[in-house]
């Protein structure tokens, strides 16, 4: 019974936060300087008067609150996320058509990322001192300081021009070639750049922190008594030392793909990757409310779910949870 | 030894198939096949189009691709972009330039089969005037009171209440397919969301495909009237950035680059088979000064524009010419452009054919002379009284000091800003520069909350808008300083009304002499489009206007009809091969399970060993 009552109050812990940021997030735009109806007039060359319609197509003319608050949430909820000020599309469709792309992107790379930083920094903590973890910490934390758009456009020049063995850039050929399997074959081509850029600016932050972690438990008095009774070194490190060094693990792991969505903007500029990273910072530029808003919602959605699966997973994994 | 043996069987397959691969993968880099037989015309370009409809909010790759996809009733001419048979094949005009009669093509098809017909003209030219807001309205001269008829198919009339010369300019309206529009007269908010792809018209191509933020794809239309293209497709793919766009031309993956920064220039010299383009352009940059005055009113109440801030010193016109003999304007090409540009005078640029060039017409009030200036502030009483390395204002005593905005989001402005406020500090003016965004910039400039700006425009064919922005009637729409003269004004009227280009020309040549010498503005620079391109792809690129117009993304499809592929020793193929790169699906399948087997190995020998621990 302990465990319900602490997912259901996680859950409405979940949901008033969600409640707040939509608010937040409505009134943060407002307060920022510009007339989106300016900027768009400007372009067309329109007159005053047609640049007065404009305005009160975009509900400018309306007070902010209650009018255009109440508006907003109504929207939300039904899931309108308005239209673009800039290209007079619906943001759920530009959003929709970009944020595959992230997540393939940066879904891939936390996910090799993860494997391989944990497996790297188990093995180093257990032999700490050791040549193969003197050498690992050392690359870890050099391809971790290293900037990601540097990185990129390094290995850009390198396999796709100098030997010309990956596409320069974007997501698939234009057009796709046909049938299936090409398709895949096409895509997987051209995310592999990316992925490995991403992969090894993350693969440093896990395996530093898998270390730390698992460095502090193998001090821990149940790991000595573990080895007291006799048990494998193998089964110690596995059946005792990892399960519980990884907590932490999860909590980073968890969190970082509520991250996923704001995108990797810097790698998808380097690439011309079309996900959400740099179209966002457009938008932000253009000042297109609708388009900012509906990723900054969808972003913080992602995050406080994420965080909401944490917590769920922490009482599948630590037992101290379920007696509060 | 067993254990041993199996790892050294291991490292053998893998030393083996790893050896494979680099061939493997070359050669997959050289010879891909291509998909389709099809010769593809592949574009690079840094912005995405934003909404195709032509009501829609129109970015330069918008242009483009209307351009391409829809006819005009005249066309521009390649070489001089005055007017030339669109729709139109032919046409006249009454003696009082109120009827205009246009003989429309017969046998053009719009590209769902349903041929046209003057209807169709006739009917966008009406839907324009019922349904504003759109840009379309100032092409027709809305104050003449156009009327827009077809007695028959092949014979459209434009006719006025008072003279215009408005088709001849020509009207840069696309021409629309009645069936297709209709369901939208009147409601532009409906024709502005219409989504238009594929995109019916009746150019000699039409747009076909379009993923947001990733390429969009446009086929050849093969009954074109104005000839059959050779290339079967056009493809613009978007990149985020120009160094990666310039690193696709040099792998080939893109044949043409549009729209390269000046610094990248430099990177693709020497490079055998590309060549580059710089190209003249309308794009400028200027220093606009605050003009506005309390007698001119305010559309803005509210925003604080009654109270004027900007400094009373800058309605003299001798500050302000001042000001422009202390520029200079070559300096600013050579380090602000690197070269790639060149010198501004006028609000019209030297490609327009209706450029009036102070140069060669003996004007030298802007030339660069700040020994003249400073003489010119100290005989009109300017001095600096106080010591201070600023002059004073001699009617109300204040110092001249200004705040010039900077435009965050323009490449050059703050590096213009920068040059500026040193040259005008050697002439006793102190110069504060002060970085806004675009949309801050708009709302000061509504508040008339600045001395000056440093922004930019983009001109159009006909010169009439880029004339309008001086006088006074724009004043808190498209003036940048409210700059007033009733002669101007009066002169602007006449041009509107010549009954020929002839008459009009004179006209046009003094207003832009009276900008030039009272300087409500200074046009600092004209910047170049640079594009680069392929040359070992195809071959047959115009510019236009010539000589030194832009290959592509000028005002009609004249390249993409025109270019053929160039004969290589591969045959006609060349053109379409080697533009996607990558392993092919048997390599990955390899690596996969040479990974696997790798993984399998190591845990193999792994457990092996462990059972020989003794704990």
């Amino acid at each position: 019974m302990g465990a319900w009552k602490y997912i259901l109050k996680k859950f409405f812990q979940a949901f008033l936060t969600l409640l707040f940021v939509l608010a937040v997030n409505f009134f943060l735009f407002r307060v920022l300087p510009g007339d989106p109806a300016k900027s768009v007039a400007r372009s067309l060359k329109l007159s005053l008067e047609d640049t007065q319609k404009l305005r009160v197509e975009f509900g400018l003319d309306q007070p902010v609150f209650p009018n255009q608050f109440v508006l907003y949430v109504e929207n939300t909820v039904t899931g309108n996320l308005g239209t673009s000020y800039i290209t007079a599309r619906p943001v759920s469709e530009a959003i929709a058509t970009r944020v595959w792309w992230t997540l393939l992107l940066v879904g891939t790379s936390t996910v090799l990322a993860t494997g391989l930083g944990i497996i790297v920094g188990i093995k180093g903590a257990w032999r700490r001192g050791g040549t193969f973890d003197v050498g690992s910490l050392g690359v870890s934390l050099t391809l971790y300081s290293m900037p990601e758009g540097w990185l990129g456009m390094m290995l850009l020049t390198f396999f796709a021009v100098t030997l010309h063995v990956f596409p320069a850039g974007q997501a698939q050929s234009a057009p796709p070639p046909a049938g299936a399997i090409p398709q895949f074959v096409d895509i997987l081509n051209h995310l592999f750049l990316p992925c490995l850029t991403l992969t090894l600016g993350y693969i440093g932050e896990y395996s530093i922190i898998m270390r730390a972690s698992l460095l502090e438990t193998i001090n821990e008095d149940f790991v000595g008594t573990a080895r007291a009774k006799g048990l494998l070194d193998k089964n110690v490190r596995r059946h005792h030392a990892v399960p519980n060094a990884l907590l932490p693990i999860v909590t980073l792991v968890v969190l970082n793909f509520g991250y996923i969505l704001g995108g990797a903007i810097v790698v998808e500029y380097v690439f011309s990757y079309p996900g959400l990273g740099a179209f966002t910072v457009e938008a932000i530029n253009a000042n297109d409310f609708p388009v900012i808003q509906g990723v900054f919602l969808l972003t913080s959605a992602a995050v406080i779910f994420a965080n909401f699966i944490a917590d769920l997973l922490y009482v599948y994994l630590d037992p101290r949870v379920r007696e509060v | 030894m067993k254990a041993r043996s199996i790892r050294a069987f291991g490292l053998l397959v893998t030393l083996a198939v790893l050896s494979w691969i680099p061939a493997a993968g070359s050669a997959q880099g050289q010879t891909p096949a291509p998909s389709t037989d099809k010769l593809i015309f592949t574009v690079g370009v840094t912005q995405d189009m934003l909404n195709i409809s032509p009501f829609g909010a129109s970015g330069l790759s918008d242009r483009e691709t209307l351009s391409m996809n829809y006819d005009l009733l005249l066309s521009f001419d390649q070489k001089t972009l005055a007017a030339a048979p669109g729709l139109a094949e032919s046409w006249t005009h009454n003696e009082n330039n109120t009827v205009w009669t246009f003989k429309i093509r017969d046998g053009v098809k719009w590209s769902d089969g349903v041929p046209l017909t003057a209807h169709d003209i006739a009917f966008t030219f009406n839907f324009i005037l019922k349904t504003p807001p759109n840009e379309y309205i100032a092409y027709l001269g809305k104050e003449t009171e156009p009327t827009f008829t077809a007695p028959d198919d092949q014979t459209f009339i434009w006719k006025t209440k008072k003279p215009t010369l408005a088709p001849l300019a020509p009207a840069g309206v696309p021409i629309l397919p009645e069936h297709i529009w209709s369901k939208y007269t009147g409601d532009w908010k409906a024709a502005e969301h219409f989504r238009n792809v594929p995109a019916v018209g009746t150019g000699p191509f039409h747009l076909v495909e379009w993923k947001e933020g990733q390429y969009w794809r446009l086929e050849k239309n093969p009954d074109y009237w104005g000839g059959t293209p050779t290339i079967d497709e056009v493809v613009f793919r978007v990149y985020d950035n120009q160094e990666a766009m310039v690193l696709a031309l040099k792998t080939g993956e893109i044949d043409f680059a549009e729209g390269i920064k000046a610094s990248l220039l430099p990177t693709l010299d020497g490079i055998a088979n590309v060549t580059t383009w710089e190209a003249g352009s309308t794009t400028n940059a200027n220093l606009a000064f605050g003009l506005w005055q309390p007698s001119l009113g305010s559309h803005y109440k509210g925003f604080g524009g009654e109270t004027p801030t900007n400094n009373p010193a800058l309605l003299d016109p001798t500050v302000r010419i001042a000001i422009a003999k202390a520029i200079d304007k070559q300096a600013l090409v050579d380090n602000v452009l690197q070269g790639s540009g060149s010198v501004g005078s006028t609000m019209l640029s030297p490609q327009d054919r209706w450029f009036w060039d102070p140069a060669a017409n003996g004007d030298t009030t802007q030339d660069y002379n700040p020994q003249l200036a400073n003489q010119m502030l100290d005989q009109a009483g300017y001095k600096d009284t106080n010591g201070d390395g600023i002059r004073e204002d001699p009617k109300t005593g204040l110092p001249l000091t200004f705040t010039f905005l900077v435009l965050t989001t323009d490449p050059y402005s703050s590096d213009l800003g920068e040059f500026i406020k040193s040259w005008l500090k050697d002439i006793g003016m102190a110069v504060t520069l002060r970085p806004v965004t675009e949309n801050k910039a708009l709302d000061l400039w509504y508040a008339h909350d600045y001395d000056g700006y440093i922004w930019g425009w983009s001109g159009r064919p006909d010169p009439d808008f880029m004339l309008s922005i001086f006088t006074t009637d724009q004043c808190d729409n498209w003036s940048d300083g409210c700059y007033s003269n009733p002669e101007y004004d009066k002169l602007y009227l006449e041009q509107r009304a010549a009954m020929t280009e002839e008459e009009r020309a004179p006209i046009v040549d003094q207003m832009q002499k009276i900008v030039y010498d009272q300087v409500p503005e200074v046009f600092l620079i004209y910047e170049n489009d640079l594009q680069a391109y392929r040359n070992d792809r195809f071959t047959g690129f115009l510019p236009s206007p010539e000589p030194n117009g832009p290959l592509i993304y000028s005002d009609g499809p004249w390249s993409y009809i025109n270019i053929k592929p160039l004969a290589t020793a591969g045959g006609a193929q060349a053109p379409t091969t080697s533009k996607s790169s990558g392993l092919s699906p048997v390599v990955w399948i390899v690596i996969v399970v040479l990974i696997l087997a790798i993984i399998g190995a190591v845990m193999l020998v792994k457990s092996r060993l462990s059972d020989e621990d003794v704990a």
